[in-house]
């Protein structure tokens, strides 16, 4: 089953990569009405990002006995994205949002560990999206008389004010749900935490980028970056727009962060720290630089690649072990030594540190800016990714180091092959990323041109090249290799005696010796003392829950009072109905 | 290019493990002892390498310091050492700020891999209060960082000490900054108040304390070599960096005297407190400096 699937997976691929370039597909429903079909550079990427993290994430698969109609589910839902990416007109793009989201839907409910607070969740902030997206749609229709991109694009310019801004904040709602801005986020934890384990991997890597698609889309191509300089005006080096803009992805960043090193459920923390990453994202796409777009496009891939690795990392451990709590886990270290480095890597990437590929794509939304001299964009982006260490300790220790804290896992074996095939080719490309940063700015120019912005330098595949300061990969990643295998030698050299450590308990602990009931695994302690300090604690306290639970409840309590209306004659009722109608008909036609 | 970072590692190290004597020279001083000769660190971590060690916890544990000795290295070569001429510069231009800002958490994270796999509770508290100190610690220094940039616009250091040539000290020009970044760098040298991760007495000697024989000596050695790039990081930022040798441990000295003056007055802080503190009073200071960058240059 799993090979079958495969191949379908890899097919759309091959696909694109033979008649790609400028496909351009159109069929009309009605004299109207077409739906089309358009490669644009932005597409391409978008959909060879989407289908080769749907080929990676069905290899590992392998090893679960799914069932078929999930296989095609997962097949339809990479079809969507593939229509969403390559859409040339909005009806076409929205039938492929529409895909997307009932067939996600379908999947998660499949999940062995989902409630059905959690999939009304998802599934009302999947419907919010997607209404916002269709009033913008029609909105745009009734002043273009057009769904196609291009047409809109156009008569943007010549639309009043005020509708720009209402479409402009229709579009970026929808597309802020999809992506867990910050307020929008309340079902991406609990979806992607409680959807199947291998599922979440596409959830956080992929579907969340169709909402990054959709804002380059409208700031990109409908919108135009140079039509919103105009609309909002500038401040500092940028425009207003991407300043506000700025401050929501940081927002988003720093709060999820924070809440991202107190979960205790390991699939809770990887949801929170999605969020924050596309934070990131989101706080450099409105700035309309160069740097700006090259820096979200940068961290889309590098995100993409990481949060793959590390989903799908922990769906092998979850699989292996049965736990999915730090405070169940730990000790793994050696008995499943790949997964380990594996995930290290993927750590390393998260926290964006130099040799990897994760410093680059940093490295690029930093230059962006202080290019538009937003330093305290800047400064709130460099307090976000210290605190994500905190995060990246807690995964790497909770699951791999300290203590076992449950039976059998001290008898745990390696994951399975079809587990680790994909992490370690994300691994790879990882690395290479990190070694190559200049490699990325050819697949990125196509796609400043298109927004007509100007190309970014290029000095060399391992150089990444700004205005404000370059750094040279290749020779990064080759100085620590080299360093680390020249003091591994020396001291590898120095022959000393050393006691192989055979019972765990042999440390140093205020002159005792710990016994099996000793809690030594420090998994659950993580995070606490964040709530000690102020700052933080204010974060920590609030939730967006509270919000939405009122909301529910005063929906609740006014269906109920409307529900009294309904006295047992459905005649009047109907009368009452027809009358208000009417009376808003009337007072629509006089206006 | 070979040769001259070896001889900068050499330079570091020497130079590194001599500061390290004077610090616990001024310390007893004050503590009113006489202390060690100003070698011991040198005789102490060539005696330690030749000590066995207690326990091996495996090949994480051993990886470990090696990764951050490693993290160490990378950050000494891409700091330039002197201002004027490109000796023991070779690799400089290969990186920025940015690589360095992260390089310097690359190490200590290279140690807290190898303290989790020991097992050792207390060494994974230690781990733990620095990385939350870290969130305070870091905010400042960011701050003071962000507004050289900005006012260089360039995230070069090179370029950075290269301005001040012209331009006047950014010690002078930016002392806001200046004053906030060494609030930070009392805490990355591990000095009072905010040396809490490593804090006597409470969590035993923090993440060191499972290492001993060649890996407690390698955990000094790039505690010297670190601590001799962040002094010279300190001067390339805010003193115009050093022309010769004699200003280079100068202007290193005075920068390492002043923290550890700093360091022996105060108390230490709880951690809570610490990021308290430092998200109130000195990110307060590097705001100022940095509103005075962004609207008066």
């Amino acid at each position: 089953m799993n090979s079958i699937f495969l191949l379908l997976n890899i097919l759309p691929i091959l696909f694109l990569y033979q008649f790609g370039g400028d496909l351009h597909v159109s069929f009309s429903l009605t004299k109207d009405f077409t739906l089309s079909l358009i490669q644009t550079p932005l597409g391409t990427f978008f959909a060879y990002l989407s289908l080769i993290s749907f080929l990676l994430v069905t290899v590992s698969q392998k090893s679960k006995k799914l069932s078929c109609n999930y296989y095609a589910l997962q097949l339809l839902l990479s079809f969507a994205m593939l229509i969403i990416v390559l859409a040339g007109d909005f009806i076409t793009f929205f039938i492929g949002w529409e895909i997307m989201t009932w067939s996600s839907y379908f999947i998660i409910s499949k999940s062995n560990n989902i409630d059905i607070k959690s999939l009304q969740k998802y599934i009302l902030f999947s419907l919010a999206s997607a209404f916002s997206l269709i009033a913008a749609i029609v909105i745009s229709y009734s002043f273009a008389n057009s769904f196609d991109f291009a047409t809109i694009s156009a008569s943007f310019k010549s639309m009043p004010f005020d509708i720009q801004l209402t479409l402009i904040i229709l579009f970026s709602l929808s597309f802020f749900t999809k992506a867990g801005v910050i307020g929008l986020h309340y079902w991406v934890v609990d979806t992607y935490s409680k959807a199947p384990d291998l599922f979440s991997s596409i959830l956080s890597a992929v579907m969340s980028k169709m909402g990054i698609y959709g804002l380059f889309l409208i700031y990109g191509n409908i919108v135009g970056y140079q039509e919103l300089k105009i609309m909002f005006g500038t401040i500092l080096n940028g425009t207003d727009f991407g300043y506000t803009l700025a401050w929501i992805g940081v927002a988003t960043s720093i709060i999820a962060t924070f809440k991202a090193i107190t979960q205790d459920e390991v699939k809770r923390l990887l949801a929170y720290s999605s969020i924050a990453q596309l934070g990131y994202i989101i706080a450099v796409i409105g700035f309309g630089t160069t740097y700006g777009v090259a820096g979200a496009l940068y961290h889309t891939l590098i995100h993409t690649i990481i949060k793959l690795l590390l989903f799908i990392n922990v769906a092998a451990i979850i699989a292996q072990t049965g736990k999915n709590r730090f405070s169940e886990l730990g000790g793994l270290i050696y008995r499943t030594p790949v997964s380990f480095v594996m995930l290290l890597i993927g750590i390393i990437g998260l926290a964006g540190m130099p040799p990897l590929g994760g410093f680059a794509s940093k490295f690029m939304m930093y230059n962006a800016a202080i290019n538009t001299k937003f330093a305290l964009i800047l400064i709130g982006m460099l307090f976000s990714g210290a605190a994500s260490f905190l995060y990246c300790y807690k995964l790497v220790y909770g699951i791999y180091l300290g203590h076992p804290t449950s039976k059998g896992l001290e008898t745990q074996k390696e994951v399975p092959l079809s587990y680790l095939i994909p992490q370690i080719i994300l691994a790879l490309l990882l690395v290479l990323t990190g070694a190559f940063p200049g490699a990325f700015v050819k697949v990125i120019n196509p796609i400043l041109t298109q927004f007509s912005l100007k190309a970014l330098p290029y000095d060399g595949v391992g150089i990444m090249d700004s205005a404000v300061g370059n750094f040279n990969g290749l020779f990064i990643m080759s100085a620590f290799v080299a360093f680390f295998v020249l003091i591994l030698l020396l001291i590898s050299r120095i022959k000393s005696k050393a006691k192989n450590n055979i019972n765990r308990f042999d440390i140093s602990y205020c002159g005792e010796v710990p016994s099996k009931d000793t809690s030594l695994h420090y998994g659950f302690g993580f995070g606490t003392e964040l709530h000690r300090i102020k700052f933080v604690n204010a974060i920590l306290k609030r939730s967006t829950a509270t919000f939405y639970d009122a909301l529910a409840l005063q929906t609740k309590r006014s269906s109920e009072l409307l529900s009294r209306m309904y006295y047992g004659n459905i005649h009047n009722t109907m009368i009452i109905i027809l009358l208000f109608f009417s009376a808003l008909f009337f007072i629509g036609v006089n206006s | 290019m070979i040769f001259q970072i070896i001889l900068l590692i050499m330079l570091a190290y020497v130079v590194g493990f001599i500061y390290f004597g004077l610090y616990r020279n001024i310390l007893a001083r004050i503590q009113g002892r006489y202390g060690p000769t100003i070698y011991q660190s040198f005789y102490d971590s060539i005696k330690l390498f030749s000590k066995k060690n207690t326990v091996n916890y495996g090949w994480m544990f051993y990886l470990g310091p090696i990764i951050m000795a490693t993290g160490a290295v990378l950050t000494l070569i891409l700091v330039p050492v002197f201002s004027d001429s490109d000796f023991l510069r070779s690799a400089t231009s290969q990186g920025n700020l940015f690589v360095l800002l992260y390089l310097m958490v690359l190490g200590p994270l290279g140690n807290a891999l190898a303290v989790g796999t020991g097992g050792n509770p207390f060494g994974v508290m230690g781990v733990v209060r620095g990385l939350t100190r870290l969130i305070g610690l870091e905010l400042p220094f960011y701050i003071a960082v962000v507004g050289l940039i900005i006012a260089a616009n360039s995230s070069d250091i090179v370029h950075i000490i290269d301005m001040q040539k012209t331009g006047g000290l950014n010690i002078i020009n930016h002392p806001l900054l200046f004053i906030a970044a060494m609030i930070s760098m009392v805490g990355f040298f591990g000095e009072s108040p905010f040396d809490i991760p490593g804090a006597p007495q409470e969590v035993y000697s923090g993440p060191r304390t499972e290492f001993s024989g060649k890996f407690l000596a390698l955990l000094m050695s790039q505690g010297s070599l670190f601590a001799f790039a962040k002094l010279v990081l300190i001067i390339d930022l805010f003193l115009g960096g050093a022309d010769s040798l004699w200003m280079l441990v100068l202007k290193t000295l005075a920068i390492f005297v002043t923290i550890i003056f700093i360091g022996v007055v105060y108390g230490r802080y709880k951690v809570e407190q610490a990021v308290d503190f430092l998200m109130k009073i000195p990110t307060l200071i590097a705001l100022l400096g940095l509103a005075r960058v962004i609207w008066f240059g």
